[in-house]
């Protein structure tokens, strides 16, 4: 399993064309704006690709901000308030009380990946959900999934910021269905598919109708068909290769494996749990076949014990090796 | 991570880790929260993405250990600061238990990323950004220039919209 991101994949802007671009959105914001004004910012977004692209975050992150619905006299009362010390007796009462809301947070956190602050919908990691959008499309979304969605009269468009979503579009002749990643962009053609975010790559799978795939900085588009797979990142698609309903069976709560190599099945099985799995090297090119509950990992990695020539070493409950027997024998 | 450095790392855990934890544990109420803890600070070591071969590792882990400390006290603080308001404005608790953890969770990571600024400078931006207000009745409410408003927002904006 590799370890958890630091960063992202966007591209990182420079500060000081960070602050420019700050410095244009606040002068738009202000009372009267001119045609001059506003020509001549129009100017500064053409200069260079990165002014847009800074442009384009503002925009996203002010609508995600404002979208979040945060009420405002909670953000002010707990945000601009003078800092104090806290109060340890208060604050460990604080805690029982908030139980729940710190079960969550601790989840997102132990994920490792900074989630994307304010997307719209998010599972936290060992959780699924499923959310019906605007247009009766169906959307499942897997462990550890955050995930916006942007619909106007033109476009129905998800952005899968990371994890895996399977969808079930609803029919719109007016409005294509897109899903857009890191790496490129999914058109649905009347299906249902899953779509994948792994650091660096994206991953499509069709199970009915077919979906066009285009690398951003690729020109080059192809129409997976039902029963197709392929990966692709910013610049080409992978080959195709097939796509059983298996490798969806997440939704199920189940982790299907056929004839899966060790280190790969356990790297799935981690995106389920919190903290490690490690794979010693020694036994990585076991093969895996089975099916396993996603509800309860732990179980899932004692089979593992029980049918190949294996150990599950439980440092922490956060850190589990598999790794050849050595105990007595 | 090449093979080294996951082996360094991992030499690190498995001799440091109790110690660690017991570290921890003196500076909190309960052991859990010190499990957890310990954990966030292994991760943020593997998160630096650096070889974790430090001359004297455990004052190497307490050093990232008490930032993760006093993240974890800011964090206690702004839940406590939160419940207040809920106390005051019952409406606010009306939504669903997931959205209020949502709501938590923003406020903490915009505390976070808004942490170098003094709250003047936090408070000209959400009554911009967040509440929609124009420059000249965030100046209004501040008592404050529009100019310096407008300068107030760019510098909370580069920091919080720009946040990978």
């Amino acid at each position: 399993m590799s370890p958890p991101a630091a960063d992202s994949t966007a591209p990182r802007i420079p500060q000081e064309i960070a602050e420019a671009a700050m410095e244009w959105w606040v002068e738009l914001q202000s009372e009267p704006v001119t045609a001059d004004m506003q020509a001549a910012c129009l100017l500064w977004r053409q200069a260079q690709p990165e002014h847009e692209q800074a442009w384009q975050i503002i925009l996203g992150a002010h609508g995600r901000l404002r979208a979040s619905g945060l009420p405002s006299a909670l953000a002010h009362a707990t945000l601009t308030a003078p800092r104090r010390r806290p109060q340890r007796r208060k604050a460990i009462k604080t805690l029982v009380a908030l139980a729940f809301v710190g079960s969550a947070a601790l989840t997102a956190r132990h994920q490792g990946i900074v989630t994307p602050w304010l997307a719209d919908y998010r599972s936290g990691v060992g959780q699924r959900r499923d959310i019906l959008l605007a247009d009766g499309s169906q959307v499942a979304l897997d462990t550890g999934t955050a995930l916006d969605v942007r619909f106007d009269e033109h476009a129905r468009c998800l952005r899968l910021l990371v994890g895996q979503i399977h969808i079930a579009t609803a029919p719109d002749s007016a409005r294509p269905f897109f899903v857009d990643t890191a790496q490129g962009r999914a058109q649905a053609l009347g299906t249902r598919f899953t779509v994948r975010q792994d650091e660096g790559y994206s991953r499509v799978a069709v199970f009915e109708g077919a979906v066009a795939l285009t690398p951003r900085l690729g020109g080059q588009r192809r129409v997976l068909a039902a029963g197709e797979q392929a990966g692709f990142d910013l610049q080409a698609i992978g080959p195709s290769s097939t796509a059983s309903d298996s490798a969806a069976a997440w939704r199920q709560g189940m982790l299907i494996a056929l004839d899966m190599r060790l280190d790969d099945f356990l790297a799935e099985l981690g995106r389920y749990r919190s903290g490690w799995v490690i794979c010693d090297p020694q036994v990585a090119a076991l093969r895996v076949s089975g099916s396993f509950p996603l509800a309860d990992t732990d179980r899932a990695l004692e089979a593992l014990a029980n049918t190949l020539p294996v150990e599950i070493a439980w440092r922490t409950r956060y850190w589990v090796a598999v790794r050849p027997p050595q105990g007595a024998g | 991570m090449a093979d080294d450095a996951l082996h360094s790392f991992t030499s690190l855990y498995t001799e440091h880790h109790g110690w660690l934890k017991d570290w921890l544990r003196r500076r909190l109420a309960s052991g859990d929260q010190a499990a957890d803890l310990a954990h966030d600070t292994f991760l943020r070591v593997l998160s630096q993405r650096e070889p974790v071969v430090p001359d004297t590792p455990r004052a190497f882990l307490t050093t990232i250990a008490q930032r993760v400390l006093a993240s974890h006290f800011r964090r206690q603080y702004l839940e406590q600061a939160w419940l207040e308001v809920l106390a005051q404005q019952p409406e606010l608790a009306a939504p669903s238990e997931e959205t209020r953890a949502l709501w938590l969770e923003a406020l903490c990571e915009i505390d976070r990323l808004l942490d170098t600024l003094p709250p003047l400078v936090r408070k000209a931006f959400l009554l911009s950004q967040l509440d929609g207000l124009s420059h000249a009745e965030v100046a209004a409410e501040l008592g404050i220039s529009i100019a310096t408003v407008k300068r107030h927002i760019v510098k909370a904006g580069t920091l919080l919209y720009f946040a990978q």
